[in-house]
């Protein structure tokens, strides 16, 4: 104990000593001109004049818009999600050799060592359940389920053999929107969100809007995962209130509601002063966003005020939750600068089950809820100059087999197809990417992709790249490692860039 | 007597050498003094002939700057300094006269005061006439050859158009070779006896025989080098080094199974696109005008941001801007004076959902650079667009649902850089006014798609 006090009065002493009249002017003049000289010398600093920091702001609004680190394509992003995987075979993967096959036991070859949802033993083989023209000055194959398509399919570019590695909705749904089959990351809109920001203050930048149902997969696909909350994604109702509670209760005026949130929010500072949990800034953007959104979501989410023809040209059904509302909807939030709309329609799941999983009955249904809107979207992005700046991806979390689906060993009868991850189609159309083009092939029954296969993780390093980011770079600290959306794989499909 | 002065202003840089001679003879004495008897007197000579030379120098220096046309900019730090050099050996001399007042500096003062002085007048004064970067240009290079960067006769110049007809040797793997390998494989430094410069060069190899074995190209000595783990200490290139990139070694791989060929070309080997993406050279796309502008003003972004208009850098690091008031929606025409200080920088303005009307178009001419106009949603019917016509790098125009006039439309025609424009109107009053000719056709969207109702659309399975 002696020691140490020895040692701080020691101490002392010599912080006494630095701070002398005499060390300050023996030591202090030097001092002074090298300072003095340091600024004489300023032109001959190599070092540029210091850049604003634009991320700034996002110390107090963690939505702040930012520029993404490469020249971005494309500012917004609409993926169309048709859950239950739809039936690439009837749609755009023409495969006149199937037909064939039709109704043929399935080589024991072909299926040897794979796995499916439902299919056991040997079934048969399914023809196409449709026709199909070449269409638009790309001739690319089209289905007589998809007319209105047709007028479209020049501003496309399809992948005809995508692969993911799940076959069951819920799993391949979360490897297509959070790079994972397990639950837990954040999903691709959230890191678009994370990474870019929103442009509309009063809007929330990462909107879903589901139509027939919950996908199987819940809420994890626009869930934020290890990422701040702020940037999951708002699940807005096309049916009632768009989101839930944002009425003001009866007798509360708009003014109260203000003076209300105000107190909170100052309280709620404090708090992150103190502490500097993020959360605490993600609840307060809440309560400011949802006070701001009790007038601008009404707003947006209001298709009455569209013309007449156009609310045709979708077929809306105005007051009912319908996919061709919420491509509508789509569109009016990419116009008012929503950076990511995920629309997922529900229904698509085809075994033959059923009759609203029937191929000849069901899926028809789902065809001609989805070709009109589908079609009226890109033609009105189009001529609102939006198609530019907006990445418009279609697509299912897998597809279906050239095989009818026999459950159980039994062939069902009504016709339908198992789940398939080998090869399956998507397309993207929008700004950064190839009109009219295809890019991969599948093999004479469509069983497997046999050039330019990709993946789940190329289409999302691609969606990436088109935004501005390299996906490899574009990462979150996390539980003591970097992580990024497409995990330690995925490659941009250059090929279909523009 | 202009031509009088400009001669006298010319002989500026005879005369300094006297001065610089002087002092460096005043100084060479003064570290020496202990061998001379009567250094004192000696410098007091030297240091009186400086003065007068020196102040020479400075008038000559002074009329050279005002008769040759310098910036003063340029010139302000080699003249103060020449000043105060003149100044340290007057100083200097009343010291050695003993003058009460000076005698108290230490005489160290005044030796390396006047060393210093004269260096930085010196380094200044070449500046001046030989441009900032003289000095330092042949060190740069000398370095850049000490680290044997002298890959500049393969480069890779491989173009999305033509990759397919490049032979893949010379295209692609003599590149790579080039850059990670040469340096100590060469015939100048030859590393294991081993060069790589040439096709033949790796044929022969080194001190363990070729690079590749045709028979088995797995076991090519090059495919298994870059294949060995990073600390073997056969691993190549060495650790130390800069390391071959994942592309490179699939590359170069790839190269190898398929026999090594040299002549053959990427098509006729049938290399696919995506093995080669790295190694494309792209085309820069020049979307934005290729300016150098300085950061834009710090003081406007802050007050822009402050009133919630967007402002941000079309990439990171960029200093070209794009703008957007969708948060600021009582944006009006006076408001575009907050724009004063990134005149230049604009690139890409959107006012879509303001207040702002047709005197807007006067406002948008000043800003030179402007790529991309948005107007959606606001009440301009089109009048005085004709004032954008200076705008030379304006590509694209967006007047969606606005109030434009067709009689507008001819009119855009004269926009020097214009490649689209997009007028839709949802209630279509435009359309009908107008007839587009080819010319307008080929750059307006005018929209108005609709899809046919079919019998199918009404069919319910």
């Amino acid at each position: 104990m002696d020691n140490l006090k020895k040692l701080l009065i020691e101490n002392q002493e010599m912080e006494a000593r630095l701070n002398s009249r005499r060390h300050f002017l023996k030591d202090c003049t030097l001092g002074l001109g090298v300072i003095a000289l340091g600024s004489l010398m300023n032109s001959c600093s190599f070092e540029q004049k210091s850049a604003y920091d634009y991320s700034a702001s996002r110390a107090l609004n963690p939505m702040a818009p930012l520029a993404p680190p490469l020249s971005p394509k494309v500012k917004s992003v609409i993926y169309l999600h048709m859950v239950g995987a739809p039936s690439q075979l009837e749609l755009f993967d023409y495969k006149p050799e199937l037909a064939k096959l039709h109704n043929k036991p399935c080589p024991e070859s072909l299926i040897k060592g794979k796995e499916f949802a439902f299919i056991e033993g040997v079934p048969n083989m399914l023809g196409p359940q449709a026709t199909f023209t070449k269409e638009g000055e790309s001739r690319n194959w089209v289905s007589n389920h998809l007319p209105h398509f047709k007028n479209v399919v020049d501003e496309v570019s399809f992948l005809k053999a995508v692969h993911t590695d799940q076959f069951n909705h819920g799993p391949a749904q979360l490897l297509m929107f959070t790079g994972s089959a397990r639950f837990g990351r954040p999903s691709l809109g959230s890191w678009i969100t994370y990474g870019l920001g929103s442009e509309n203050n009063n809007l929330p930048g990462f909107v879903v809007l589901t139509s027939g149902g919950t996908p199987d997969a819940g809420k994890s696909l626009w869930g934020n995962g290890f990422l701040p909350s702020i940037y999951q994604g708002v699940h807005c109702r096309s049916k009632g209130d768009p989101v839930l509670y944002l009425k003001d209760p009866n007798g509360v005026s708009r003014d109260l509601k203000r003076k209300v949130i105000q107190s909170i929010n100052e309280i709620n500072y404090k708090e992150y002063q103190n502490f500097k949990d993020p959360e605490v800034l993600t609840r307060i953007s809440q309560y400011e966003m949802a006070y701001r959104m009790q007038v601008s979501v009404p707003e947006v989410m209001n298709i009455n005020d569209e013309p007449e023809y156009i609310k045709e040209m979708y077929g809306v059904r105005p007051d009912k939750e319908s996919f061709a509302n919420n491509c509508l909807l789509a569109r009016k939030m990419v116009e008012k600068g929503v950076r990511f709309v995920q629309l997922y329609d529900w229904g698509w799941d085809s075994h033959g089950a059923s009759e609203s999983e029937a191929l000849s009955k069901g899926f028809l249904n789902k065809c001609r809820d989805m070709d009109r809107p589908v079609s009226a979207l890109l033609l009105d992005l189009k001529q609102r100059g939006l198609l530019e700046e907006t990445l418009v991806v279609w697509g299912g979390e897998f597809g279906r087999t050239p095989m009818w689906e026999n459950r159980a060993g039994i062939q069902n009868t009504l016709i339908g197809r198992d789940h398939q991850g080998e090869a399956f189609t998507m397309w993207m159309a929008g700004g950064g990417v190839k009109k009219g083009y295809v890019h991969g092939e599948t093999d004479e029954i469509g069983f497997r992709g046999i050039s330019g296969r990709v993946s789940v993780h190329d289409v999302q390093a691609t969606i990436l790249h088109l935004l501005g980011f390299d996906h490899e770079q574009f990462t979150y600290d996390f539980q003591g490692r970097p992580f990024r959306l497409t995990d330690v794989e995925g490659r941009v499909i250059h090929e279909i860039l523009a | 007597m202009e031509a009088f002065l400009t001669f006298i202003g010319r002989l500026h840089p005879l005369i300094v050498h006297l001065p610089i001679g002087f002092i460096l003879l005043a100084l060479l004495i003064e570290f020496y003094k202990k061998y001379f008897k009567e250094s004192e007197k000696f410098l007091k000579f030297i240091l009186f002939w400086t003065i007068i030379s020196g102040f020479f120098s400075l008038i000559s220096g002074y009329l050279q700057y005002q008769q040759e046309g310098y910036l003063w900019e340029t010139v302000q730090g080699h003249f103060y300094f020449g000043i105060l050099t003149l100044l340290m050996s007057i100083g200097f001399y009343f010291f050695l006269q003993r003058q009460v007042f000076l005698i108290q500096i230490p005489r160290l003062f005044f030796s390396l005061g006047l060393l210093v002085s004269l260096l930085l007048t010196g380094h200044l004064g070449g500046s001046v006439t030989h441009g900032e970067d003289h000095l330092t240009k042949p060190l740069k290079e000398l370095s850049s050859t000490l680290l044997m960067d002298e890959s500049t006769e393969f480069e890779f110049q491989l173009k999305e158009e033509n990759f397919r007809d490049q032979p893949m040797y010379a295209s692609v793997i003599a590149p790579i070779l080039s850059q990670k390998c040469i340096s100590c494989h060469n015939p100048k430094k030859t590393k294991g006896e081993l060069q790589m410069h040439t096709y033949q060069a790796l044929q022969i190899g080194g001190k363990n025989g070729s690079l590749i074995n045709y028979e088995d190209p797995k076991q090519s000595e090059l495919f298994l080098r870059i294949h060995l783990p990073k600390e073997d200490k056969k691993h190549m290139p060495p650790k130390s080094k800069k390391q071959l990139t994942k592309a490179e070694i699939k590359i170069i791989s790839h190269w190898i199974e398929i026999g090594a060929p040299e002549k053959q070309t990427l098509g006729q080997l049938g290399v696919e696109r995506h093995k080669i993406d790295p190694f494309i050279v792209k085309e820069k796309e020049n979307f934005y005008p290729e300016v150098v502008l300085e950061t834009p003003d710090l003081e406007t972004l802050d007050r822009l941001l402050s009133k919630n208009i967007l402002i941000s850098p079309v990439t990171k690091e960029s200093n070209l801007l794009n703008l957007s008031v969708l948060n600021y929606p009582k944006f009006g025409n006076q408001q575009m004076n907050l724009l004063e200080g990134i005149k230049q920088h604009l690139v890409s303005i959107d006012l879509s959902y303001s207040l702002v009307n047709d005197s807007i178009f006067y406002r948008l001419a000043q800003f030179p650079n402007l790529v991309q106009i948005k107007l959606n949603h606001t009440q301009i019917t089109g009048e005085g667009i004709s004032q954008l016509n200076t705008l030379k790098h304006l590509k694209k125009l967006y007047l969606v649902e606005t109030a434009l006039e067709g009689t507008s439309l001819p009119l855009l025609l004269n926009l020097p850089a214009i490649e689209q424009v997009f007028v839709y109107q949802s209630k279509r009053n435009l359309i009908e006014e107008i007839e587009l000719t080819p010319e307008l056709e080929a750059i307006i969207e005018i929209g108005t798609y609709a899809l046919p109702r079919l019998a199918s659309d009404a069919i319910v399975y």
